[in-house]
């Protein structure tokens, strides 16, 4: 039996039959056999079905390349042929002046520096950072590799970029490590939302998250009230030796030559900023390591 | 502090986060809707830039429907509808095959007359059967999706069906 003319339009019964709200039994009643055999079949069919295959990383690779193409831009509200008109003028006087859009601030060894940006917000910058931040703060989003604490002012949104994520606040205070291999969040006021990938992390205040080596997130609260180098004293929770290793590194200036020791040791402590030898002892002897200092700018560690 | 008013699409990461969440459903999307796989994908590349150089002015709770909407428009313009191709499962047929070879032969047949009567439905009603046959998609997720109601998803795989069952028994 071939059913006159379609259907009602208002039925539904076989989407309710299709995401099983209604038994083959029950659809039997309403349809013949012959057509119930071919809905089956039909449906059976979809099972094998497979979505069409597709690779996301190697096409969100194929779109970055085009995105630095065309980087995002604001409608413009200056007609353009004042551009070609500001483009012969600066031909015609030969005025080639370089205009920077961002500013750059980096640190050496051992170095710290404040930076005042007009809105209000202050950045902490430790030792071997670079942070940079657009010149006109309308924008309130900066780039930071390296170590820095951050004072934000409550007006609107604030970014932190970095090499492995970014970090979204309005009104707060909190640290951020960020190097190729490490990324750490500690956040100690306000709330904090950081991204890592695929993960969406919101930070309260005591909250810290940090991710080393691409490996599993780890997450922790802590007692402090504000990060250790701002007070003179650089602090570490379970953290590689090696981590450790370079941080003294770039606060003193010296080379760490650590051989037979175990670098992905972790390490729970503190070393002062301004004492190298207090710092080296306070750092090798929970490791039980002996250290030697052959000239001034070199380090030898060894087992005891 | 409200939350997705925070973030910008501009932010790269955020666009990356959004480019992993939709572009596959978005390419399928397409795909079912107008057939020719490559061309689905040229347009999903192309939506995309089009909201990163738009991300100043699109929230991120917007950025599906921008999406969506934008590759829906650059398709209405350009492409014919094409056949959609399913893909079986290969372990599953190979089984059948080996058990019985006159099966495969009806079986082709069957999925050809199965592909035809895909592609005589209209484009409203092969969006939302595929959506649901193919990417598993809930009727409550169409809906959502296409901004019609779960009604209206239902009406359209009821109708789609019994479309199909007409074009596959006349054969």
């Amino acid at each position: 039996m071939k059913t006159e003319k379609i259907h009602n339009s208002q039925e539904t019964y076989l989407a309710k039959w299709l995401e099983g709200e209604l038994s083959d039994t029950e659809l039997q009643k309403l349809v013949s056999k012959e057509d119930f055999l071919l809905f089956v079949k039909i449906k059976d069919t979809f099972e094998k079905v497979e979505k069409p295959s597709f690779n996301t990383t190697k096409n969100y690779q194929k779109i970055t390349d085009r995105l630095h193409k065309s980087s995002p831009r604001v409608v413009p509200f200056i007609p353009n042929w004042v551009y070609s008109v500001a483009a012969m003028l600066v031909l015609a006087f030969g005025v080639f002046r370089f205009y920077k859009a961002s500013l750059a601030v980096e640190t050496s060894y051992g170095e710290t520096k404040e930076i005042a940006l007009n809105e209000g917000t202050k950045i902490y910058l430790n030792n071997k950072s670079t942070i940079s931040y657009p010149k006109y703060q309308s924008q309130r989003n900066v780039t930071l590799n390296g170590e820095a604490f951050f004072h934000v002012t409550k007006k609107g949104a604030f970014v932190v970029s970095t090499p492995l994520g970014v970090i979204q606040v309005l009104g707060t205070q909190f640290n951020v490590m960020a190097t190729d291999k490490l990324f750490e969040v500690i956040c100690y006021e306000g709330k904090v939302r950081v991204i890592y990938n695929d993960v969406e992390k919101i930070l309260l205040p005591s909250d810290a998250w940090r991710v080393i080596e691409g490996k599993t997130p780890q997450s922790w609260t802590t007692k402090e009230t504000t990060s250790g180098w701002i007070t003179g004293e650089t602090t570490f929770r379970t953290m590689p030796v090696k981590y450790v290793l370079s941080a003294l590194e770039k606060q003193y200036h010296i080379t760490i030559r650590a051989k037979a020791i175990d670098k992905n040791r972790l390490f729970t402590g503190s070393f002062p900023n301004d004492n190298l030898q207090k710092a080296l002892r306070s750092v090798c002897l929970p490791l039980q390591i002996d250290y030697d200092q052959p000239d001034t700018n070199t380090i030898l560690l060894h087992k005891k | 502090m409200k939350a997705s008013q925070d973030i910008s699409i501009c932010v790269e990461a955020v666009f990356a986060k959004i480019y992993k969440q939709y572009s596959e459903v978005l390419r399928n999307f397409i795909y079912y809707k107008f057939g020719d796989l490559e061309n689905a994908e040229d347009i999903t590349q192309n939506a995309f830039i089009k909201l990163w150089e738009s991300c100043q002015k699109i929230p991120v709770e917007k950025a599906k429907s921008f999406l969506f909407t934008t590759a829906n428009n650059m398709t209405l313009n350009t492409l014919k509808h094409q056949k959609v191709v399913l893909k079986y499962a290969s372990t599953m047929t190979k089984t059948h095959t080996d058990e019985n070879p006159e099966y495969k032969l009806l079986e082709n047949e069957f999925r050809d007359k199965l592909e035809s009567a895909i592609a005589s439905l209209s484009e409203k009603q092969r969006e939302v059967f595929l959506l649901n046959r193919i990417e598993k998609m809930k009727y409550a997720e169409i809906a959502l999706l296409l901004n019609i109601s779960v009604k209206a998803v239902e009406k359209r795989m009821h109708a789609a069906l019994f479309l199909m069952r007409d074009k596959i028994g006349k054969v």
